[in-house]
């Protein structure tokens, strides 16, 4: 039983990521998103990378973030 | 950085604080001998050197706390504003990681380490004839998710900066005027709050959280700063004017290669940057 609502929260936060990484390819930030509970990881070259610190795109990001759910946005370094 | 821009409600702070640091020396002197809970930190250090220049140095004893949730820079700086100030001090061994109830990391944490601290502090403190015992929780601490209190009420230890309204600019701004060293000190809690509740506390786990911190520190990052424990992924919190700095290629680079070089195998930077409790929201425990 505890397995089948796993597999459905898990289902439930790959459908928010999933959304979340459309946002942000739409915006011109192509980003792949991996979520980790009410984390979103995101992966991206390292020129996306650099412009997700701009003041505008930062905000947007974490907009759109949040309207997924999301708490925190973590930028992984590679 | 800490305090208000703004000159006159500055002026009206520094003046009400002032008010409040002679009620705070009248509490003081009303008991006599006093007993501090001293980190290090901002607020334990403003109470204890101010209870010092009150009190005498045998009217007061600043005991530590020492367990391995315990920053060592925090340590150092204890003992640095304790030399400088003639500050009497008593450390103690403590324990929490070794209560389940504890290692487990449920949102009520810091009660059970509180309740240990306590536990060892308080009668230490009394056998050596301190009957009061206090700690440097603030007036803008009430209003945070702070188990750790209860604990300390059960303990009968009291938070007189608290009591007389003491804010943490306030306590920055007073500290300041003392001449204490942490008067710009970025806030620094206890290790395990780089832990989302329910990962397990270990010493190990610590001790990572620790070592990444350092890397960082060393590559020139000054400011608040937290690296947050997700398994293999360190999540890290850095002043929001400072992303841009750091997501650049080779300053990401070498942040990356720093906290990998403590055990971490992916690291992140967290695009909303600083936040104090940032693992509460993580979980829900505060908006």
């Amino acid at each position: 039983m505890s397995a089948m609502f796993a597999s459905a929260a898990d289902a439930d936060a790959r459908r928010k990521a999933e959304r979340l990484a459309a946002a942000l390819t739409n915006a011109g930030t192509p980003c792949g998103v991996e979520p980790r509970g009410t984390l979103a990881v995101l992966k991206a070259s390292p020129e996306i990378v650099a412009r997700l610190a701009e003041p505008e795109i930062r905000r947007a990001v974490l907009a759109a973030a949040r309207a997924e759910g999301f708490t925190h946005v973590a930028v992984e370094l590679a | 950085m800490y305090m208000t821009n703004d000159p006159q409600s500055a002026a009206a702070s520094v003046e009400s604080a002032s008010e409040r640091e002679a009620t705070l020396e009248a509490w003081l002197r009303a008991r006599g001998r006093v007993a501090v809970g001293y980190s290090g930190g901002v607020d334990s250090a403003y109470l204890a050197v101010l209870a010092r220049r009150t009190l005498g140095p045998d009217g007061v004893i600043a005991i530590i706390g020492r367990s391995a949730s315990y920053p060592a820079e925090q340590w150092a700086t204890a003992r640095r504003v304790a030399d400088d100030f003639g500050l009497p001090v008593l450390e103690l061994d403590t324990d929490e990681l070794s209560d389940p109830r504890y290692a487990a990391n449920p949102a009520n944490r810091c009660y059970f380490c509180k309740n240990e601290l306590w536990g060892r502090l308080v009668p230490a403190a009394w056998a050596r004839g301190f009957g009061t015992v206090v700690d440097g929780t603030n007036a803008d601490d009430l209003s945070d998710h702070r188990p750790g209190a209860q604990a300390a009420r059960e303990h009968a230890v009291a938070s007189p900066l608290a009591d007389v309204g003491f804010t943490k600019p306030e306590i920055r701004e007073r500290s300041r005027l003392l001449g204490l060293p942490t008067w710009q000190q970025p806030s620094s809690p206890c290790l395990s709050s780089r832990l989302p509740y329910g990962t397990g506390v270990t010493a190990a786990r610590l001790q990572q959280v620790e070592r990444a911190e350092r890397a960082i520190r060393e590559l020139g990052l000054t400011g608040d700063l937290r690296v947050r424990y997700h398994d293999e992924l360190a999540r890290i919190e850095l002043p929001h004017e400072q992303l841009a700095d750091w997501l650049a290629p080779e300053r990401s680079a070498a942040l990356q290669a720093a906290v990998a070089g403590a055990g971490f195998t992916r690291v992140a930077l967290d695009l909303r940057g600083f936040r104090s409790g940032s693992l509460n929201v993580l979980h829900g425990v505060v908006a």
